[in-house]
């Protein structure tokens, strides 16, 4: 009963803060960048609560329960990438005055070029809402003890409800007030899980050595692999530049990036010390996944776990509304915009988002409910994604010829997204698979993935000619579109 | 640093209008932008590198304490 009533207090309180903010929102910009007047703190608590979510405590505890504290391996390349992508590229991406990734390629290139960039970010976005809906209903269901659709329903109708009231003002506070809740509820599981095992000595004397090496049982490969992996993604994470594109300055956005990078990187252990306080508590034998529910479950007292149950359900929430925000500028700005009515008024605009916002949390329900054999598809996107759109993007940014050379950028997104995709496949034939992803030969698809982008950019970059009038494409040039520009 | 290197920020703010949703700015004008832009004058892989051993340097802490 108590577990109940402090859940639904939660939600409660979600609610009337979506309501509240819901008086914000005057036009497309308030509600999908939050009118560009969010501070350094907002930014750097909504990163963390962003990156952190049911996944991480699930799979974190999980992995290292399994492997050990250098499972951390897996996770801190995001958080470094994450503070450097707001203190080089956001900037930049402010500067334009573009409001999605999407639309500044369709800028530079065209429709064609969006199109795939639209794709792959579409799919990625899709990986982070459907797997964390998934994540966040079994979740409820177990705590709860309800069914796995009530669950569901309860799930998207209070996501869906506070981010259409607030958009991105209530996804800000909200995040804000989750990741203080995460940090909470980490540290308490772990502070009483220590303290009964007879405190820092009892715990660490019932683990094995491999368990607290700096590196473990794990392969240069493996390692390597995952530093790649982290790297590419978190620099086309379109919920990250959403959150550049927020803040109030560029500074602000940079210091926020900054701040909230280091604060992932220390905070990111906390899952894995859970991992390691799993395996002192309970020996092997336990399923990983099943780590962290057992540490919430046994022995805590009932008012702490409602605590950590909410802290949990914040986390898991804070990552979809981040995405399903991130969805809703680009097919709002990219397609409803760009190809259904240009001259959409700022009404038709947010209402427009607000349709982004529930389509795309029912599509990510229902691909959760009815086809979960799709979310290894989509999560093989978020690694398609980073290796195929980070080099490219990277070399927009910082390299001046390239953004003239759109056979280049078309070829090397393709290459990529080929490359990641084949490696993928013939890893899961191989069924060489580490922690559900698959390795051919111990290379990660990432690492040949990003390679082949890289090489298809250099290649190209060397044969493509660029067009005789700086800054005009050869595809672009003459075209109506142009001429109207 | 940051006051130093890329100024208060608030100059490198575009605020998109709805003629700028509606109508888009040119590659030209994107490209400007995009140069134009204040970033802090570290050489950028070096800090990425930086940033990637702050963390690295954290687990290697946390794996001393806890006896490795």
């Amino acid at each position: 009963m108590l577990l109940w009533s402090l859940v639904l207090l939660y939600i409660a309180g979600l609610m009337v803060l979506g309501a509240v903010l819901s008086r914000r929102i005057r036009g497309v910009e308030d509600f999908l960048v939050a009118g560009r007047r969010a501070n350094r703190w907002m930014i750097s608590l909504s990163i963390l609560a962003t990156w952190v979510g049911v996944g991480t405590f699930v799979g974190g505890t999980g992995g290292s329960y399994d492997l050990g504290i250098s499972f951390y391996w897996i996770h801190f390349s995001y958080m470094g990438a994450t503070a450097w992508l707001g203190l080089y590229v956001i900037p930049k991406v402010r500067r334009t005055g573009v409001l999605t990734v999407p639309q500044l390629v369709d800028r530079l290139f065209g429709a064609r070029h969006k199109l795939v960039t639209l794709i792959l970010v579409f799919i990625g976005d899709m990986g982070a809402i459907a797997g964390t809906i998934l994540a966040s209903v079994i979740l409820i269901s177990f705590f709860l003890g309800i069914g796995f659709v009530p669950a569901l329903m309860m799930v998207l109708g209070v996501t869906i409800v506070y981010v259409l009231l607030g958009g991105q003002w209530a996804v800000l506070w909200t995040d804000s007030i989750q990741a203080v809740m995460l940090t909470a509820t980490g540290i308490s599981i772990f502070v009483i899980g220590v303290t009964k095992l007879g405190g820092w000595t009892g715990f660490t004397g019932r683990l094995p050595a491999e368990m607290v090496s700096f590196t473990g049982t794990l392969e240069f490969g493996t390692m390597a692999g995952w530093v790649v992996e982290g790297i590419v993604i978190a620099m086309v994470y379109h919920a990250l530049f959403v959150r550049g594109l927020s803040a109030r300055s560029t500074r602000e956005a940079q210091l926020g990036f900054l701040y909230g990078g280091i604060l992932c990187t220390f905070f990111y252990i906390l899952p894995h010390a859970l991992g390691l306080l799993g395996r002192a508590s309970f020996g092997v034998g336990t399923e990983p996944n099943h780590v962290f529910f057992r540490l919430m479950s046994e022995g805590l007292p009932v008012l702490l776990v409602s605590f950590v149950l909410a802290g949990a359900i914040a986390g898991a929430m804070s990552t979809l509304d981040s995405a399903l925000m991130s969805v809703a500028s680009y097919l709002t700005i990219d397609l409803y915009q760009r190809h259904i009515k240009p001259a959409a008024t700022q009404g038709e605009m947010v209402t427009a988002a607000r349709v982004a916002v529930a389509g795309s949390a029912i599509l990510g329900g229902l691909f959760a409910y009815a086809l979960p054999m799709t979310l290894e598809v989509f999560l093989v996107g978020q690694r398609v994604l980073g290796s195929a759109l980070a080099p490219v993007l990277v070399g927009l940014i910082f390299h001046r010829p390239l953004r003239r050379m759109p056979a280049t950028v078309l070829s090397a997104m393709v290459a990529g997204a080929s490359v990641t995709i084949l490696f993928t496949w013939l890893g899961q034939q191989s069924a060489a698979e580490i922690k559900g992803i698959a390795y051919v030969w111990h290379w990660h698809p990432c690492i040949p993935g990003t390679a082949a982008t890289v090489l298809a950019l250099l290649v190209g970059a060397r044969m493509e000619r660029p067009p005789a009038q700086p800054g005009m494409p050869p595809e672009r040039a003459g075209s109506r579109e142009n001429a109207g520009r | 640093m940051f006051e130093a290197h890329c100024g208060s920020g608030r100059e490198d703010t575009v605020k998109s209008t709805d003629n700028d949703l509606q109508r888009g700015s040119g590659p030209e004008e994107l490209m400007k932008a995009l140069d134009e832009a204040r970033v802090p004058r570290l050489n950028p892989i070096l800090t990425l590198l930086v940033l990637q051993l702050l963390g690295l340097a954290w687990l290697f802490l946390v794996s001393k304490a806890l006896g490795g």
